[in-house]
């Protein structure tokens, strides 16, 4: 990447101006007397004490131990923007009851949550059952830029005159103060590119401290480690969705996705805040990381006093609108946020199997030898995917007829193997009057406007290209309608999607994004909603999908995402490159991804750039088998990639690794439809599940799937051992048991312990006490293992015990909201396995349970017997090194039953 | 006086004993003595056989194996997929006529080569095709993988890993060589034809066309 290209926060203006205030503080107060108190929430007046400018402030209440703050100026010249659509719905309010008002403290209370109002200076603080989780502006950093008149020259009209001196009397203090003399408040320039500011400085800032917490994580998408570092000294971690050409990692450089939410974990107690602004954003983060020199000023003050981890948002316009989560655990805290933005929808089965792509496969001949040869070598494969040049001239929504003439039958081929396509659809469109897109777009002015009003016009693949105004419901209407199969007839209702380079990516913009003060509807400025455009595309997308086919739920992914595109889309890291930093920060990215809503996050497996080499490769399949989107993927200049043109050990390894993902997709469709239930992530960091252990706050080289498996995947060069840290679920170091999946062998101690590994290992281990449901049957595609027994893999706990819960349904359509699924829980104990289904099964399904794997008994069991409808019957039981396995229960998923072991 | 050479007679004598070939010889004579001793006395040790044998005992012997084969073949042709069956058994099935003949049947998905190993031993057991491991016959084709090395109990299901399915064509030339043409467990039953003769989609509704020969 060419840093040159973006800006820092020296080269932008109001992180300028925001991070000086770190230096002198604001002074902002509450107004006495202004304090209005209703069912769910106050309201009151706030006053800028250096330039008298007032604000109003208000303070709600919503279910679910979150409160919401919004600031906004009293009276501003115009409207500022407010975020639309990333929330899932309108808030639910809870209730509030004033326990103490003083003109100089008020204090209210919601549920077991209390917030304290400090009047001045200016200050909130939150509690959660009596513990300060949150306190807002305590460092007095909040700025709030109120929008401003451009100085005129002074004219010699004498009555206007009189009239401007009659204002500067009414101001208390000299219009000195009220003025900002940053160069780059009124007008900006970035290399060549001109900004031109029309409303001149409208910027936002406001920290959140974390008293109760020890570390602060979220905000992505950055390519650095899952805790956030601090940024004293450096540049903030930056959110303005951007095009970066081979992101550079341990960076806080901006990537394609802004998520603004960001969290603070402490043994005791986590919270968290989200930051709804999709202006460009810069985060300040202040952690107090141990270094000599802080050593040795607490040990000379004899303090053991550290200032609590701190976030300073700072936002270049809209309004204060911050989400203040006061958890009290990770996982509390994750699902306050999911009830916010939503969840993803429960995917189609074939989404979480593995996929292929390349940029680009060159014809129809090509697609269909590529995946006839998955079948010559017994390797599954869902989804073939094409990119841009499948069209014609980058005219989305067409297709090269010379590359692809009979795109029906290429699709029919796919289909009829149990198969999908997934093409591109890019929101640029190419500037030709020949183009049925661009004719319709510029004969109703659906693009985008410059300042003049024209149509703007940037540099992307086609060349010249325009960009569909999405903020507009019209034209989401318009491009919706235009997946319809009579407008689109070259595809099936089965071809999926794929949005890229929604950033926007403008190849000659400013930091190769669309320049600010383009025009969006409802005259609002890109400066105002860039962080939402690619959020808007997806609105537009997932629209024509399901209108498409109201009956099968759509499947996009997109490269460019703000809080709530989860809810349409899945994501990857974007252009990684074949190096073993890029697939190590692969995990930590989707780790901060997953807690900030988007678990169905991938990386190009392979890389993007660059060849790697049959070792990174072979570690870039185990380690893609195990996060949730499982994609290969690669730029058209690399060499073929398809794993048969590697050596015979090479595609061994990666048939080992597909052929293992394919056999979880039952546990990872269960934690997806979890994941839509309660809103808790599908793949977790080691905090979330095990949040008192503080060894495990900073590990980010291993995840958890759901509370089941703990993965460690080998991200290093050559290595014949890893480290793996096994966390302890309390602070005495006592930890789970944990099975290897592949020997059962049995880990009983935390903390790092040095595992073997060779070229076929992936180190997983799943949790004593769990229950996981696999598919060992092998086929071609996911959704020909349909009808395919299950096997329960039982993993006992100290106690004995172990439970897991499984989901099956049609894998396809929305049929499962209307009850068409079966939801059921496992339980092991006393020897005995029983199930309880979640609601009634009403989906009618031919699959069975054909083996049941029970790790960590003591004794081996002489056999077992299985009741279903009072009748019982007597099973095999086989032993195995470390297993027991009950040999073919055969009973139907949709059966209650209990398997009891029997002791000689 | 002058020295004369005198011809010695025996000058490289050497005793039977230090002949290496004699003595191989008579140590390969003392093996066969003993062997041939130890053979009498084994003979010597049989159990004297009351009575010549009984040609009705191998038949109806014959006939239980064929008839279990048999039933086993029933089995698989109206094998559902499922194996709920197993949880509620269904009524005892018809045995055929005793004293019927069985006509010749050959289990789905298997090689004409490996006729005999789907038929039942002598302990009435099946052994894995690459000998590693017996089971119990009615364990063949019941959809649950036990060879897991070579799939070989269940030449008609997807159950094990590594099977394969042999498909019902084979292409032969007329002197009747040729290699025998299989597709991957993982094929069968999966709606998509892979066999030429569609055979591996034996039961699902899937119309296969013939592309055979």
């Amino acid at each position: 990447v060419d840093p040159g290209n973006f800006k820092t926060c020296e080269q932008s203006s109001f992180c300028r101006r925001s991070r000086k205030i770190q230096g002198s503080g604001s002074k902002y107060a509450l107004i006495p007397g202004t304090l209005n108190t209703y069912a769910d929430s106050l309201t009151a007046d706030l006053v800028n004490k250096e330039n008298h400018h007032q604000f109003a402030f208000k303070l709600e209440a919503l279910v679910g131990s979150t409160f919401r703050l919004q600031i906004d100026e009293k009276q501003p010249l115009r409207p500022r923007y407010r975020v639309e659509h990333a929330l899932k719905g309108p808030t639910q309010a809870g209730r509030i009851r004033v326990q103490r008002e003083t003109d100089g403290e008020i204090v209210i209370t919601s549920e077991k949550n209390k917030a304290v109002i400090h009047g001045d200076p200016f200050r909130i603080d939150f509690f959660e059952n009596d513990v300060l989780v949150v306190s807002v502006n305590a460092k007095n950093w909040l700025y709030f830029e109120h929008l401003r008149q451009k100085a005129q020259e002074p004219t010699s009209h004498p009555a206007e005159n009189e009239n401007q001196q009659e204002q500067d009397a009414a101001v208390e203090t000299p219009k000195a103060a009220d003025t900002i003399d940053d160069p780059g408040a009124w007008e900006e320039n970035f290399k060549s590119h001109h900004d031109s500011k029309p409303y001149g400085p409208e910027a936002v800032a406001l920290d959140f401290s974390f008293p109760a917490a020890k570390v602060l994580f979220g905000i992505p998408e950055h390519a650095d480690s899952f805790i956030l570092k601090s940024t004293s000294g450096t540049d903030p971690y930056r959110l303005y969705n951007l095009d970066v050409f081979e992101y550079v990692v341990d960076s806080k450089m901006a990537l394609y996705g802004s998520v603004p939410v960001i969290y603070g974990h402490g043994a005791q107690r986590t919270a968290g805040v989200y930051w709804q602004n999709a202006a460009e954003t810069w985060v300040d983060i202040q952690t107090s990381e141990t270094n000599v020199v802080s050593s040795l000023v607490n040990f000379v003050s004899g303090s053991q006093k550290t200032p609590p981890p701190a976030a300073h948002f700072m936002s270049e316009s809209g309004i204060v609108d911050a989400f203040i989560m006061l958890g009290p655990k990770p996982m509390d805290t994750f699902k306050q946020y999911a009830a916010l933005t939503g969840t993803h929808e429960l995917p189609q089965l074939f989404a979480l199997a593995y996929h292929q792509s390349r940029w680009n496969y060159n014809d129809e001949r090509d697609v269909t030898s590529v995946s006839a040869k998955f079948d010559e070598y017994n390797i599954p494969m869902d989804t073939m995917w094409l990119d841009i040049e499948h069209t014609d001239g980058k005219r989305y929504f067409t297709w090269d007829k010379f590359k692809f003439p009979h795109p029906l039958a290429m699709i029919k081929n796919l289909t009829e193997l149990g198969r999908h396509l997934v093409v591109i659809v890019d929101p640029h469109i190419k500037r030709d009057n020949n183009y049925f897109f661009h004719r319709d777009c510029t004969d109703r002015g659906y693009y985008v406007k410059t300042r003049e009003g024209n149509d703007y016009e940037g540099w992307c693949w086609p060349g010249a290209a325009s960009y569909p105004d999405f903020f507009n419901p019209v034209v989401r209407e318009y491009y919706a309608s235009q997946y319809a199969l009579d407008k689109f007839q070259t595809v099936t209702a089965d071809v999926m999607l794929w949005n890229d380079m929604n950033e926007p990516s403008v190849f000659n913009g400013p930091e190769i994004t669309a320049p600010k003060d383009l025009i969006h509807y409802g005259n609002w400025e890109h400066r105002d909603v860039h962080n939402l455009y690619g959020h808007m595309h997806l609105m537009g997308s997932f629209a024509g999908l399901q209108q498409r086919d109201p009956n099968q739920r759509p499947f996009i992914l997109t490269r460019a995402h703000f809080a709530g595109s989860q809810r349409y889309a899945a994501i990857w890291t974007g252009d990684n490159f074949a190096d073993w930093s890029h697939l190590q920060h692969s995990v930590k990215m989707c780790l901060t991804e997953a807690v900030a809503g988007f678990s169905f996050c991938g990386a190009d497996v392979g890389a993007f750039f660059g060849n790697p080499d049959t070792e990174l490769l072979e570690r870039w399949y185990q380690t893609g088998a195990f996060l949730p989107f499982f994609r290969a993927h690669a730029h058209i200049d690399t060499k073929r990639r398809e794993p048969w043109l590697f050596p015979e050990r090479t595609r061994q390894v990666i048939q080992n690794a597909v052929i293992k993902r394919y056999s979880y997709l039952p546990l990872w469709y269960t934690a997806f439809y979890e994941l839509e239930l309660t809103g808790e992530p599908v793949i977790r960091p080691l905090l979330a599940q095990y949040p008192l252990d503080k060894e495990a706050f900073g590990v980010d080289n291993q995840l958890l799937v759901q509370d089941r498996l703990l993965v460690r995947p080998v991200m290093q060069q050559g290595v014949s051992k890893v480290d793996v840290y096994f966390p302890a679920i309390d602070d005495k170091k006592n930890g789970d048991w944990w099975y290897d999946v592949d020997t059962y062998q049995r880990q009983e101690r935390s903390g790092y312990v040095s595992v073997p590994v060779d070229d076929f290992k992936i180190p997983v281990w799943q949790r004593g006490g769990s229950i996981v449901p696999k598919k060992e049957r092998q086929r071609r595609a996911s959704t020909l293992m349909l009808h395919d027994p299950y096997t329960l893999i039982i993993c006992l706990d100290r106690q004995g015990k172990a439970s897991g819960s499984l989901y099956l349904d049609d894998e396809k359509s929305y049929a499962y909201r209307q009850g068409q699924r079966i939801h059921v829980n496992y339980e092991f104990a006393h020897d005995q396995l029983v199930n309880s289904f979640v609601g009634k099964p009403k989906y009618k399904t031919l699959a069975w349970i054909e083996r049941i794997v029970i790790a960590g008994l003591e004794k081996v069991p002489s056999s077992a017997s299985i009741t279903v409808n009072g009748v019982s019957q007597q099973l095999e039981v086989l032993h195995h090194d470390n297993t027991v396995v009950v040999r073919k229960p055969g009973v139907k998923m949709d059966v209650d039953f209990a398997i009891k072991l029997n002791f000689a | 006086m002058r020295k004369t050479w005198v011809k010695r007679e025996n000058i490289y004598f050497k005793p039977f004993y230090k002949q290496k070939s004699k003595m191989f010889l008579l140590l390969i004579f003392l093996v066969g003595i003993s062997f041939i001793a130890y053979q009498a006395f084994s003979l010597n040790q049989l159990p004297g056989v009351p009575a010549p044998w009984n040609l009705q005992q191998i038949k109806r012997k014959h006939q239980q194996m064929m008839q279990s084969l048999g039933s086993k073949q029933r089995d698989v042709d109206d094998f559902d997929g499922g194996g709920a069956d197993a949880v509620a058994p269904a009524g005892g099935e018809t045995s055929p006529v005793a004293g019927h003949e069985d006509p010749i049947k050959i289990v789905r998905g298997t090689r004409l080569f490996d006729y005999d190993a789907y038929k039942p031993n002598f302990e009435g057991k099946f052994r894995c095709l690459d000998g590693s491991k017996e089971i119990p016959f009615d364990h063949l084709n019941d959809n649950y993988c036990d060879c897991e090395e070579d799939g070989s109990d269940e030449p008609s299901t997807n159950a094990c890993a590594k099977g394969r399915f042999y498909c019902r064509y084979q292409k032969r030339h007329i002197t009747g060589r040729g290699l025998d043409i299989y597709v991957a467990s993982s094929r069968i039953n999966d709606h998509v034809c892979d066999c030429c003769d569609g055979s591996d989609e034996w039961s699902t509704a899937t119309k296969c066309p013939n592309d055979c020969a």
